[in-house]
């Protein structure tokens, strides 16, 4: 099979894209794809300083690749969790990639803070510990781009990442998070950084061939809790209307992004704002989840960030 | 009769294959959507029509992650 830019073989067919590409046309195109994005949805400016969450696996460390490759400032940020065997390996590879890049990555551990690793956290909010997980990280996230003066969150979320949880949220009529579910998030000020989701129309198909022609060293394995979680049942059913039908996620997003109202307005919580009196987040009560959990579980304890720069 | 079988890895695993046979078939026999899989032939991501004959290494990646 060829190339059907240049007529070099070829090293993958993207069935929902009609097109064959070479190893050198593939990386172009996931740029370009990423660059269509920030530009048609407004997702940040060339004077903006942006955080990227880092995960140590294919997306997040991609990301961060293509937005410092793009001339945008943009330093990583690792948070770890106290997965035994898990998050050793993660952030060694998230740390081995910032030295690559020449980058500043932030690293927050979890046990400095709450001297609990996410698994007694979960346990101790009564989540589930993918709930708990996501929520922790988008706290921490949030924080330290408001402490470090970073104006946008960039997360690694792909197509297929938005696509089935769409699946799910909408499989179960979840409708407060179909309001929030957005490939950009907007800010309040002091509050909320702005997000966004460069990723959100690439497919994890597409970054993983991104990332294996760019010899970017990411972790394989999965987060041991992932397993048998409902996310992932989603991805693979898609996959299989997506081998038959090709373009189907993508069509699928689209129609909702274009369904949604307009992007970037995205409508939060109707309810009236109250903001923690610790921190400034939204919050139910007086404070929010995390300062409460903080007060139970290490009432001594205060967020730590650790810097890593390898910036030249 | 003898058959020549290849060894190829997938999450972390050897496995051996009859070989020689398109990626597409590999994937097939294996029951792996293309969808969420990559190959790569020697260092090189390959496309499913490639035949896969005289490779010393093969190595199937899955690309779905996430819970």
């Amino acid at each position: 099979m060829k190339c059907k830019l240049c007529n070099d073989k070829a090293v993958i067919k993207l069935k929902a894209h009609n097109l064959s590409l070479c190893a050198s046309h593939l990386l172009a195109f996931v740029e370009r794809r990423v660059k269509n994005s920030i530009e048609k949805y407004g997702l940040f400016k060339k004077d903006d300083s942006l955080l990227v969450a880092v995960s140590g696996g294919k997306d997040s460390l991609s990301l961060w690749q293509i937005l410092k490759k793009m001339g945008y400032k943009a330093d990583g940020l690792y948070i770890h969790l106290g997965i035994d065997g898990y998050s050793d390996l993660s952030l060694d590879k998230a740390l081995s990639f910032a030295k690559k890049l020449e980058g500043r990555l932030w690293v927050v551990f979890l046990k400095e803070i709450m001297n609990l690793g996410i698994l007694d956290l979960a346990r101790t909010l009564r989540r589930t510990y993918c709930s708990a997980c996501g929520a922790i990280k988008r706290y921490i996230m949030n924080r330290i781009s408001i402490e470090k003066g970073y104006t946008v969150l960039a997360t690694g979320h792909n197509l297929d990442d938005e696509a089935s949880s769409l699946l799910g949220n909408l499989l179960y009529w979840k409708e407060d998070y179909l309001r929030r579910k957005s490939i950009v998030l907007k800010s309040e000020e002091g509050h909320l950084v702005k997000k966004v989701k460069p990723f959100f129309l690439v497919s994890e198909r597409e970054i993983a061939a991104y990332a294996v022609i760019s010899q970017i060293d990411y972790i394989y394995e999965e987060c041991p809790h992932s397993r048998g979680a409902k996310t992932l049942l989603y991805k693979e059913i898609l996959n299989m209307i997506e081998e038959d039908s090709p373009g189907t996620k993508l069509n699928f997003l689209k129609g909702f992004l274009k369904r949604s109202g307009k992007v970037g307005e995205e409508k939060r919580d109707e309810k009236p704002v109250k903001y923690c009196i610790s921190c400034n987040y939204p919050a139910s009560g007086e404070k929010c989840f995390f300062c409460s959990l903080l007060e139970r579980v290490n009432p001594s304890g205060s967020i730590v960030y650790r810097e890593y720069s390898f910036l030249r | 009769m003898l058959s020549i079988v290849m060894p190829v890895e997938i999450d972390g695993k050897k496995i051996e294959i009859e070989k020689p046979l398109k990626v597409q078939e590999l994937l097939k026999k294996l029951s792996l959507n293309s969808e969420g899989h990559l190959v790569v032939v020697d260092g090189r991501l390959v496309t499913e029509d490639e035949i896969v004959s005289n490779a010393e290494s093969v190595k199937i990646i899955r690309v779905v992650s996430g819970g």
